[in-house]
């Protein structure tokens, strides 16, 4: 009998192929161990499903195509909770029917991965069109205080690394973490090379162990609390009320939900190392920065190199873990520059993080571009060179 | 179950089933989602279950509280997707028992969409749905399920829409296991929840529960011995129900106006999604 | 024999066993319980027959029937 990693192995296909985002972001969890996806339907994202739906039977996982993403979410959080690593992936529209269950694993601690894969909005929009206009719903999409962890990658073999790092942050600290790519990055066609099992590292929830003291929400050290899946006796009760360590519900208690809201939050910022992802280009050799991230930073690194052969000192800096945002990096960026130059995929979201972190130190110039585009190299390096001549 | 129950004690139930430092219950005095949890006890001691091997799933409103007060693995989760979040344990895990409490609201209001295809599926999870006409933890308003002309505090000159059968729907939908019964009499339902928890598919019992505080008030039932009298009164057996239609005179064809059958509405076999994807992965798997 | 214990901190005074008890061994209580409700009072033990209906029928789990032993003299 074949390991469960050789069946991976062997339901995943030879080493190098050429594939689409989407498809990535199967192999990514396949790899990481999922064996369970609930989903739906939605253009740019479907493929996603439909990979997930030919190799998780072969690997003995389970698929379920649900009646909406609101069930998706739903089934989802329920799998997760039998112990199983679970991903489900969508597109605005479905992530807009996600919000309210994303919320409620962010406040029962549930490991789980949602992939994005953006397409032009608002509303119906362009379904066949990449954008980046979900960015702040990834973070403000549910309602009350919460943190949340969002990658975005930029190529279709990021798209896998990043599905595998999402799966680990999940379960090392027990939290939704999404993986935003959009329409273009998940229908392109890029070379991927499968990395081997001893190329990354899988990461397993905290499991409870003592039935005796077992208390389900009691944090840990790192403030996440051990994990007990259903049907292994500990008898856990889960409810999205504000409960005390103990599970149970405590709504009316202040100190309770202060506590719990307080720790959910500090559990994800307290980890900001383990988190934390950006590249940098000529970061000690720039006097202008781009700022950006996900696709358009991949147009953005052929604009630097033709900016600097122009004389222009310009430098990039790609953003991976949006959120928590990573004002530090971007502080210490706006320390160095005097201008920097923020090309996104809808009319100006991560600028005004970027903004609050620069806090006025230099000038931050957003460069919008929206109806399902990329940037092209020749406007965003005449932004730059406007930008030279800004005054000192 | 020709078999007579074996009498349970409120003592031998209090200590193998309660959560009982989540006592007393939220629910109001009279209640009847209380007399639902002891019917489920009943059954579930009766079907002998391992509560460690058993999940409670419900969503929001008063008999989504059930779970906590049951000493098992529990999830409450968000407004009407109870059955979604316990499809994802059950296909996940499918040796794990899955039992669902819901509301009229929460099931079949908010929930539809989720009930219709959780039944279409014939995933092997137990839907106990709790009818009280209203929706009672947010004070009283009315719910898919209000009667005709029912006063509720968002119908104050009466319900003029048509309340859902949800037992005739769930029956369409080729549910195997359906059956209503009211809280009034207890040993049908300890019997029909056992049947459904035995029964290898989709069970939804829903049972007519009376709430005094905001329907029995709103509609002159306000008393627990009228209330539970006017259940008895407008509650006809299948059955007899059938019989009347086919053979009794006009006045008791008449008198069968607004009263709801109660019994077991279907009681077939239906191939599972847990053991019809456990054969495609058999087939399938490298 | 039987006599019947209310846990008083789960008891809400709904009267469901007073009104169901097949013998009409229990009535309100006219004292009131520490929550403020009327609990249940077995006033004719002799009629109880230990059918337990009470805790059957009882949505809070407050009612107890209890076998006592007759003592033999």
């Amino acid at each position: 009998m074949s390991t469960h990693r050789e069946l991976i192995r062997r339901a995943l296909g030879p080493r190098v192929q050429f594939v689409q985002g989407d498809d990535a972001c199967a192999y990514g969890a396949v790899l990481a161990g999922c064996t369970f996806f609930a989903g739906y339907p939605i253009t740019p994202a479907t493929e996603v499903a439909e990979r997930m739906a030919e190799i998780l039977p072969r690997i003995g996982g389970c698929y379920i195509q649900m009646e909406d993403e609101i069930a998706s979410m739903g089934a989802l959080i329920g799998a997760s909770w039998t112990g199983a690593k679970v991903m489900t992936s969508t597109s605005g529209p479905g992530f807009s029917l996600m919000q309210e269950n994303l919320g409620y694993a962010i406040m029962t601690e549930t490991p789980c991965v949602v992939v994005n894969v953006q397409r032009s909005g608002p509303s119906t929009g362009q379904p066949t069109m990449g954008a980046y206009g979900d960015m702040m719903q990834a973070r403000w999409g549910t309602h009350g205080d919460h943190e949340i962890i969002m990658l975005c990658p930029a190529s279709v073999q990021e798209s896998l690394e990043l599905t595998i790092v999402a799966f680990n942050l999940s379960e090392r600290l027990r939290t939704p973490v999404l993986v935003f790519i959009d329409g273009e990055l998940g229908h392109m066609r890029e070379r991927l090379v499968i990395p081997e099992d001893h190329e990354f590292e899988l990461w397993e929830r905290p499991r409870a162990t003592d039935r005796a003291g077992y208390r389900p929400f009691a944090p840990g050290p790192d403030l996440v609390p051990p994990f007990a899946p259903f049907g292994s006796g500990f008898r856990t009760f889960v409810t999205g009320l504000t409960h005390n360590e103990e599970g149970l519900p405590r709504a009316s208690s202040a100190t309770i939900h202060d506590q719990l809201v307080r720790r959910l939050a500090a559990k994800i910022t307290n980890h900001l190392d383990l988190i934390t992802r950006y590249e940098e280009f000529y970061a000690d050799d720039c006097e202008i920065a781009i700022v950006t991230y996900g696709i358009t930073a991949r147009t953005c690194r052929d604009v630097v190199e033709e900016a600097r052969r122009r004389g222009i000192k310009a430098g990039l800096l790609r953003l991976i873990s949006i959120w928590p945002f990573p004002e530090h990096v971007v502080a210490r960026w706006a320390e160095r520059v005097r201008a920097m130059l923020v090309p996104e995929m809808n009319l100006g979201q991560i600028v005004h993080p970027i903004r609050e972190a620069v806090a006025g130190r230099c000038p931050v110039v957003l460069h919008s571009r929206i109806g399902g585009e990329l940037h092209t190299p020749a406007e965003l390096l005449e932004a730059l060179e406007a930008l030279q001549w800004q005054p000192a | 179950m020709a078999t007579g129950l074996r009498i349970k004690t409120a003592a031998e139930l209090r200590t193998s089933y309660l959560r009982q430092e989540m006592f007393p219950t939220i629910f109001c005095d009279g209640c009847g989602i209380g007399n639902v949890l002891n019917y489920t006890l009943w059954a579930i001691d009766e079907v002998g279950l391992d509560l460690d091997r058993t999940v409670f799933v419900s969503g929001i409103g008063c008999s989504s509280r059930l779970p906590g007060y049951i000493n098992a693995d529990g999830l409450h989760t968000t407004h009407g997707r109870a059955l979604a979040f316990a499809s994802g344990v059950k296909a996940a895990n499918p040796d794990l028992t899955v039992i669902v409490f819901t509301g009229d609201g929460d099931g079949a209001g908010i929930g539809g969409n989720h009930l219709l295809h959780t039944i279409r599926r014939n995933m092997d999870i137990t839907v106990i749905l709790v009818n009280n006409f209203i929706y009672g933890m947010t004070g009283g308003q009315s719910a898919p399920t209000t009667p005709d002309g029912g006063f509720t505090t968002t119908t104050p000159y009466g319900n003029i829409e048509h309340p859902m059968d949800v037992c005739e729907l769930a029956k369409a939908l080729g549910a195997p296991y359906v059956a209503r019964w009211p809280v009034v009499s207890p040993v049908q339902p300890v019997k029909s929840i056992a049947e459904g928890i035995r029964k290898r598919g989709f069970a939804l019992i829903e049972m007519l529960t009376p709430c005094p505080t905001a329907y029995g008030r709103y509609n002159g039932l306000k008393a627990l011995e009228q209330i539970w009298r006017w259940y008895r009164e407008q509650t006809v057996l299948i059955d007899e129900w059938e019989w009347i239609e086919q053979f009794g005179s006009p006045e008791e064809r008449e008198r069968l106006r607004g009263k709801m059958k109660i019994g077991i509405f279907q009681d077939t076999e239906r191939e599972t999604f847990e053991d019809r994807w456990a054969a495609l992965v058999a087939r399938v798997k490298l | 024999m039987h006599t019947i214990q209310i846990d008083e901190r789960w008891c809400k005074g709904c009267a469901l066993c007073v009104i169901y008890c097949p013998t009409r061994a229990l009535e309100v209580a006219a004292r009131f319980s520490p929550r403020g409700v009327h609990p249940p009072e077995l006033v004719r033990v002799e009629r109880c027959n230990g059918c337990r209906l009470c805790e059957l029928l009882c949505p809070d789990f407050a009612i107890t029937v209890t076998e006592e032993s007759r003592v033999h003299a």
